[in-house]
């Protein structure tokens, strides 16, 4: 097992539940912070620097898609890993996602080994 | 439509310059041919005029033969009695005198002849003369026979030089006679030749003017085809430049109207070019396209100009023009306009079978000569081409309007179809997780955290119940499938129904509600369920979106045509520039949307049933905190016409 504290998540939900859905998942065997919306997740991605973010794209303030621009084009936070996680299900929205910079775009309702596995595979 | 009884005067006599080419040789030849009538008529008259003179001449020539005649007769009958005389023989005196008596009978027949057949009136009278020595002669011959049978030669003798006498007389008389006859010959003659000569004189003339007139009206025929031919020629040409806009690649409906108004001033050689619109039903006229050169023409004249020539045209549905208005007794009457406006052509032309206006070509001086068919043939041409092109282009602008409708409206399906997977996604993604996590937690969690697992699901299913309920009324209202009661119904009891419900609710989360209702007659008609739908939607959002401990207002006012009812809270509040589109389907305020619940769809619910009730719903900031949410709903509905909601 690999030491909790290094394994950083950055999750980024502004819906309760799903914050809730994604604490339940990852509060064992992560070091993980949460924020409710975009300006928030650039506010402190910078000092916290997670390994992944776990990004919702329907957000207050500013959407998934346009933090996930703004992580790829900051020399810093390139390397951060980005699993977008919406209920926007359309082919459409998926490639727009791709396109913003993300590496991987899960649906919800999601598998939770699925995400498991997928976040698990980037610290290893 | 202004009818005008003048308009005749500007309608262009149709000239066919060929029906002018046939007119004009078969009045020439007709000319010709009277003429040749003329010549021939007098050649043959002159013919037989001629035939009786030389019929006349030959009786004349007869009668002076016949007359010599006469004088030969006397002369041998004077010659037979000087013979008788100078006869001893009685035989031979005999024979002679029997001689004499035949030439007497000859003389007779030759008088009876000339007297009966050739003598006219002035003959018979000289003759009278004549007849007098003749008979002396007679009795003289008489007495010397008479002597000579009573054997008196030497008393017969001596009457010989009597006889001679006698017969100079005669001789003299006669030749009088046959002088008058020659005078007659002569006179006939001389009146001959002068006839002929006349009939020469006019026979020359009528030739010289028929071959001059036929030279004159070939001349002319052929001139007129040949201007005929040049004008077909730049006729042609003129239609090939009107055909060459139409047939530009490229280039714009709008372009091509613009381009026709420049062409038509080139070939028509005018100034100014418009095309007006008149809109029949309130009798008024716009100027829609238009192009100018040369000398600028004043505005106020220009439309009224225009506007005469838009309603003849229209009333006459025909080409009208004015080569010099200056000549036209109706234009003449307003002398300002003519100032800047000497001639004028306009065309109507039509629009999906209707009339639509008419393409008017205005000029500063007078179209010289004037205007002719061909021209108003053109400008016939170039207005129907208009017609057809702004038919085409309010099509394509119909089309392009349709096509961005559908697209408009396939996006927004698609839109809608991506809200609605996300929002029924939201509650069942919770459903799925939590009752995941009840499966593989199972045996690990204690059971307050099974609890909240099953808490979590009952929630969300609730609220994927809620949205699907909400997307059902939101289809029906759209659909117009939700059906209303409307009845007489107190709005004092509805609001203060709501209130009941949700007061619960409220102290839960620490709100007073205040509510002034100053409604003393609140009774009219509505639909008590919908309006019901409406306040709880408006205050449930405003207990789930205010702080705790603060205060929720709720104002009713009525006045005489509605009911203004407010529900104002201390929350969140809505920024400024989200204050319409909250009422659109899955539209939430971004200070709203933090997963409190809600479907995004109630406000649009709100919004469908206030305006079936012909009313208004709006929100506002309030000017320290939170929102408000007012709504107006008509007290009689059918005297108020749908409104948009501001």
């Amino acid at each position: 097992m690999v030491n909790s504290m290094n394994e950083k998540i950055l999750i980024v939900e502004d819906n309760e539940v799903n914050l809730d859905i994604f604490k339940e998942i990852f509060e064992d065997g992560f070091n993980i912070k949460m924020v409710t919306d975009g300006q928030q997740a650039l506010d402190v991605i910078g000092e916290y620097m997670p390994k992944v973010v776990l990004l919702d794209v329907m957000m207050p303030n500013m959407d998934g898609y346009e933090v996930c621009k703004r992580i790829r084009s900051d020399e810093s936070m390139k390397h951060i890993k980005v699993i977008m996680v919406s209920a926007r299900a359309m082919e459409s929205e998926r490639k727009k996602g791709i396109e913003a910079g993300a590496d991987e775009y899960i649906t919800k309702p999601f598998n939770e080994d699925a995400l498991l596995d997928t976040v698990r595979s980037y610290f290893n | 439509m202004v009818i005008c009884p003048y308009w005749k005067i500007y309608k262009i006599t149709d000239m066919n310059r060929g029906r002018q080419s046939k007119k004009l040789l078969t009045l020439g030849f007709g000319i010709i041919g009277l003429l040749f009538f003329v010549f021939s008529f007098g050649w043959i008259y002159t013919i037989h005029d001629g035939q009786s003179w030389i019929h006349k001449v030959i009786k004349e020539k007869e009668e002076e033969k016949l007359v010599s005649d006469l004088k030969t007769i006397t002369l041998k009958r004077n010659i037979a009695t000087v013979r008788m005389i100078l006869m001893n023989d009685a035989f031979d005196r005999d024979e002679q005198y029997m001689y004499m008596r035949s030439l007497g009978a000859e003389f007779i027949r030759i008088r009876q002849l000339l007297e009966k057949n050739y003598f006219d009136e002035y003959d018979i009278e000289y003759w009278k003369g004549i007849r007098q020595p003749i008979s002396l002669g007679e009795r003289v011959q008489t007495k010397i026979v008479e002597l000579l049978v009573e054997d008196k030669k030497k008393e017969a003798e001596m009457h010989v030089n009597e006889l001679f006498k006698m017969q100079d007389n005669i001789n003299s008389e006669l030749n009088n006679l046959n002088n008058l006859v020659d005078q007659k010959v002569n006179t006939v003659i001389r009146d001959v030749k002068n006839a002929s000569q006349v009939y020469y004189y006019i026979a020359g003339l009528t030739l010289l003017i028929a071959i001059v007139t036929g030279f004159i009206i070939i001349r002319y025929v052929f001139k007129n085809i040949q201007k005929s031919e040049k004008l077909l020629v730049e006729y042609g040409y003129k239609i090939r430049e009107i055909y060459n806009i139409s047939a530009e690649a490229g280039t714009s409906n709008e372009d091509q109207i613009q381009h026709m108004l420049v062409t038509g001033c080139q070939i028509l050689d005018m100034d100014h070019a418009y095309i007006v619109q008149a809109d029949s039903v309130n009798n008024s006229k716009r100027i829609i396209y238009e192009f100018s050169r040369g000398v600028e023409i004043n505005k106020q004249s220009i439309n009224m100009i225009n506007n005469k020539l838009c309603d003849f045209s229209l009333y006459s549905n025909n080409t009208i023009s004015m080569y010099d208005m200056d000549k036209s007794i109706f234009w003449r009457k307003d002398k300002s306009l003519l100032n800047d406006i000497r001639a004028c052509i306009s065309s109507p032309f039509k629009v999906d079978n209707e009339n639509y206006g008419v393409l008017c070509f205005l000029n500063g001086k007078p179209h010289k000569p004037t205007f002719t068919a061909e021209d108003s043939d053109l400008v016939k041409l170039m207005s129907s081409w208009i017609g057809f092109t702004v038919e085409r282009n309010i099509d394509n602008e119909r089309q392009i309007q349709l096509i961005d409708e559908a697209e408009k409206a396939n996006i927004a399906k698609s839109e809608f179809l991506g809200n609605m997977s996300h929002e029924l996604r939201t509650p069942m993604h919770a459903i799925l997780s939590y009752s995941g996590f009840g499966i593989t937690r199972f045996k690990t969690a204690d059971d307050e955290k099974k609890l909240n697992y099953f808490i979590k699901i009952q929630k969300s299913a609730n609220s994927l119940l809620f949205l699907l309920n909400d997307i059902l009324d939101l289809s029906k209202l759209q659909a117009d499938k939700m059906e209303f009661d409307f009845s007489e119904n107190n709005f004092n009891g509805t609001v203060a129904d709501v209130i009941d419900e949700l007061s619960e609710l409220a102290i839960k989360n620490s709100l007073s509600i205040e509510y002034t209702l100053e409604l003393n007659d609140a009774c009219f008609s509505y639909d008590n369920g919908r309006i019901k739908q409406v306040i709880r939607n408006l205050l449930s959002n405003a207990i789930k979106f205010s702080s705790k401990d603060s205060v929720i207002s709720i104002e009713a006012v009525r006045d005489e045509s509605s009911v203004h009812f407010c529900i104002s809270d201390t929350g969140v509040g809505i920024p400024e520039e989200e204050l319409i589109e909250i009422f659109d389907k899955f539209k939430q305020s971004s200070k709203t949307k933090t997963g409190a619940g809600g479907t995004g769809l109630g406000l649009a619910i709100c919004r469908e049933i206030i305006e079936y009730h012909h009313g208004k719903i709006w929100a506002e900031s309030n000017l320290i905190d939170g929102a408000a949410f007012n709504v107006v709903i008509p007290l009689n509905l059918e005297n108020v016409p749908l409104q948009e909601v501001s």
